[in-house]
């Protein structure tokens, strides 16, 4: 049997600290047939957020920050720019707008239509080396 | 941030002990934090992966350099946790504008844990430290004559600098990253070379690194990260005390790495100098000893400084930070970070202590002395002036409402002295004069006084009835075991005179108080502390019972034998200064009252710092002098006058403040580095003022 190897991408997600968006958080990723492994971490301030690392199939990005952006009490932000990507919820941001950000630019969605090529589209082009894509941290 | 600079050479754990494993991971980990838009206006690069490398290969050897002089100077007898650590931790700057430094296991395969420091809060604690170092002389009487007038124009830098900090931190994402005094004087041509060990520029910003890692190596060293049951450590605060004072098991552990890093960033800088500087050897060596011995002392003396203005003024910078995260709406961080900022009394009582009763026996008295109290409070009036006088004055945004977790913020003062807190408290206490009546006897001179503390907590906890009970049968021991005229037995007296007071019977304190200064001058002669204090209850009660002209005249006799007896600066001459002052506003006499109040700012603040009296009027006569001599719109001139209007809004002079901001807008300011939306700001402080001078409220904005 031919096996489709399917591509995955790390995924950096720093979800609120609150318990609630935390265990969203972790849903999403289980929903997105991924882990999102916690790194416990302690702050010269008390942190405000927690790292989710997982590794998510890029055609089920859109469904994970879906899931997100629904889930959490203000808005999020999709850093695609460098060979990481990285969500986080932005305070300044209503509650259910996701703005993408990749090297061509920003992207402002306000519901989940049409995000999954919003997402694809902020992918960056993956070379050989295997950046971002595995390695060494991810979970 | 700034170059790498010079490196002494101070250890080769990291070139021994490193995990190349490990490292790489730290540098995977760094792209995780990445913020590109803040790369890209620190590097000015716009590809994303070459701005992240760029500011991950400028600052990972600044940020290992001093790692690996914190892990290199461990003590002797942990020389072997340092190099387990030398192999287990890597840090690097977070590559954003992130305020929270962080630690955390390392997620991969590699073992061990990573520390990610917040280059935004490294850098605005070393432009506080390294500003108010300048801008008030540690020991102002051995300076040369004239040295006021380059304290001031210190002091107009580094206002200016914080004001020029804060507004770029706010226009984030606009502007360019922050730079400060502390960089230009990094990379000014003359260099680091000119610098004696531990005092120049750098070392102010690796105290200030220090102060971010050391910090996180603490919960590493502390087991922070592991589960509860595995966690070493001894908190800062005992297990009784904390949840009283409301602060959780996790606050605790933070309070404890917060007072750990004094002892590493001191340990620091002695240990970086003992190891360029081996102690001199041999028969003939007794000289060189002699003087290698002084350099150390002096060396600790300044070790001991960077550390303490490194705690000062990390606390000071994330205060600031608080208030401009409240500014722009975020009070989730405004929140934490106000949280943290006001950790700092636990960790100055912590370094105070440090400081007197570790390495005051060892190096010398010079450790922790007066100029060190006047120090802080210097820091401390400053602190004050960044977030009350500078923000609102030079912030873009101007927020007036106060949310609920503003308003009931508690200060640790304030809750240590909360009734339930100290009624808890002396329950504790009881128990102990249990075990001390038992180990060391009902008569003994500790279990005496245990059971005078307790009456004291219970008054403070407005228990009256309570105290009163605990004192009336105190005394009866404490008299029958030490005597009537013993100061302890009096001193009861002196607490239950109080006491009767307070519960409403005024006559019949009067008449205790009037009976025990009797026997006290009797006892000790009139100049005794002891004895001003008694009249000092007596004063007051005059004025309470209805005689406030008495009360003020009084006090006044009272303040010059306080001062004659225990000094101008003594805690005691300043509250009988400020009663003055109350009696003589009570009197009606306001310009005698403000007279009494200047008088006791004057002794309470060092000179020229910005709560003291002199500071205004000295910086006025200095704008004259300078606008004759120089004209009015000498960029010179400008900042001063800048200054003073600040300064005039903080005094209450609202006409004043209007009409030196209105000045300021007939001249061209961009020599001060001023743009547009600084030129609104200002029209905004002239309309501000004004209007407060229109409606004549005469308070601080």
């Amino acid at each position: 049997m031919d096996v489709v190897e399917t591509e995955r991408i790390r995924v950096n997600v720093f979800a609120p600290g609150d318990p609630e968006s935390r265990a969203a958080a972790l849903e999403a990723f289980a929903a997105a047939d991924s882990v999102g492994k916690g790194v416990d971490a302690r702050g010269t301030v008390p942190l405000g957020d927690v790292l989710l690392i997982g590794s998510v199939a890029t055609h089920a990005l859109a469904y994970l920050i879906n899931t997100l952006r629904k889930a959490w009490s203000k808005g999020v932000v999709v850093d695609a720019i460098g060979r990481q990507m990285t969500i986080r919820q932005d305070p300044a941001l209503p509650r259910g707008v996701v703005v993408v950000r990749s090297k061509s630019g920003e992207v402002t969605v306000r519901d989940g239509a049409g995000l999954a090529d919003i997402v694809g589209n902020a992918l960056p082009a993956r070379g050989g080396d295997g950046a971002g894509t595995g390695g060494s941290g991810n979970a | 941030m700034p170059d790498e600079g010079r490196d002494p050479g101070r250890s080769i754990l990291f070139d021994r002990y490193q995990n190349p494993a490990l490292a790489a991971e730290a540098r995977e980990m760094s792209m995780a934090f990445a913020d590109y838009s803040y790369l890209r206006r620190l590097s000015g690069e716009d590809d994303p992966d070459r701005a992240w490398e760029a500011h991950f290969a400028h600052t990972q050897p600044q940020v290992r350099r001093v790692l690996d002089g914190l892990l290199g100077t461990f003590p002797p007898e942990e020389r072997e946790r340092a190099e387990a650590l030398a192999g287990s931790v890597e840090a690097f700057a977070l590559p954003s504008a992130a305020v929270e430094s962080r630690v955390f296991e390392n997620p991969g395969e590699a073992t061990g844990y990573l520390i990610g420091i917040s280059p935004i809060a490294v850098q605005l604690t070393g432009e506080i430290a390294w500003g108010l170092n300048g801008a008030h002389p540690y020991m102002a009487k051995a300076l040369p004559k004239g040295w006021e007038a380059a304290t001031m124009h210190a002091q107009e830098s580094l206002a200016l600098s914080i004001s020029r900090y804060i507004r770029d931190l706010e226009g984030a994402g606009e502007g360019p990253v922050p730079m400060g005094m502390l960089n230009l004087a990094m990379t000014h041509p003359a260099g680091p070379g000119k610098w004696s060990h531990g005092r120049g520029p750098r070392d102010f910003y690796d105290a200030a690194t220090a102060f971010a890692l050391a910090h996180e190596l603490a919960h590493i060293d502390n087991g922070d990260l592991l589960p509860a049951e595995n966690r070493t450590t001894t908190a800062l605060l005992s297990q009784q005390i904390a949840p009283l004072l409301g602060i959780s098991a996790e606050e605790n552990e933070e309070l404890t790495a917060d007072a750990a890093t004094f002892t590493s960033c001191f340990n620091y800088f002695l240990g970086t100098w003992l190891m360029l500087n081996e102690r001199p050897t041999g028969i003939l060596g007794v000289l060189k000893r002699l003087q290698w011995k002084a350099q150390l002392g002096l060396t600790a003396w300044h070790s001991a400084r960077r550390a303490t203005e490194a705690c000062e003024a990390y606390y000071s910078a994330i205060a600031v930070l608080s208030d401009i995260s409240f500014r722009r709406g975020d009070d989730d961080a405004a929140s934490r970070l106000m949280t943290t900022a006001m950790r700092v009394p636990f960790v100055q009582f912590y370094v105070q202590r440090m400081r007197e009763e570790v390495l005051a026996p060892s190096y010398g008295p010079f450790m922790w002395t007066d100029e060190d109290v006047l120090y802080r409070k210097a820091h401390h009036s400053w602190r004050v002036h960044f977030v009350e006088d500078l923000l609102p004055q030079t912030s873009r945004h101007q927020r007036a409402d106060l949310p609920d977790w503003l308003a009931s913020l508690k200060t640790p003062g304030e809750l240590a002295k909360q009734p339930e807190v100290l009624t808890s408290v002396a329950a504790d206490w009881q128990g102990k004069i249990a075990d001390l009546e038992r180990e060391k006897g009902a008569d003994d001179a500790e279990t005496l006084s245990a059971r005078a503390h307790v009456a004291h907590l219970l008054s403070e906890a407005q228990d009256f009835a309570g105290a009163v009970a605990v004192l009336e049968e105190l005394l009866v021991d404490v008299e029958r075991v030490a005597g009537a005229d013993d100061r302890g037995t009096l001193g009861i007296r002196h607490n239950l005179a109080w006491l009767r007071a307070r519960s409403g019977d005024v006559a019949g304190g009067i008449a205790a108080f009037r009976e025990l200064l009797a026997d006290q001058e009797r006892a000790f002669g009139p100049d005794d502390p002891e004895v001003l204090d008694t009249r000092y209850e007596l004063a007051w009660l005059q004025g309470e019972s209805g005689d406030v002209d008495g009360a003020a005249a009084a006090f006044a006799e009272l303040s010059a034998d306080y001062e004659r007896a225990l000094g101008p600066h003594h805690a005691a001459t300043l509250a009988t200064r400020d009663s003055l002052a109350h009696w003589r506003e009570t009197a009606g006499d306001a310009p005698g009252a403000a007279a009494a109040s200047v008088e006791a700012r004057t002794s309470q603040y060092p000179v020229l710092c910005p709560d003291h009296p002199g500071t205004l009027p000295a910086y006025e006569a200095r704008l004259e002098e300078m606008e004759r001599r120089l004209g009015p719109g000498d960029p010179d001139v400008l900042t001063t006058r800048w200054f003073v209007a600040v300064l005039r809004g903080k005094a209450g002079d609202a006409a004043g403040a209007a009409a030196a901001y209105a000045g300021l807008l007939d001249h061209d300011l961009r020599p001060l580095g001023f743009d547009d939306e600084d030129l609104r700001l200002i029209r905004d402080n002239v309309t501000h003022w004004q209007g407060r001078a229109d409606r004549s409220e005469p308070t601080a904005g």
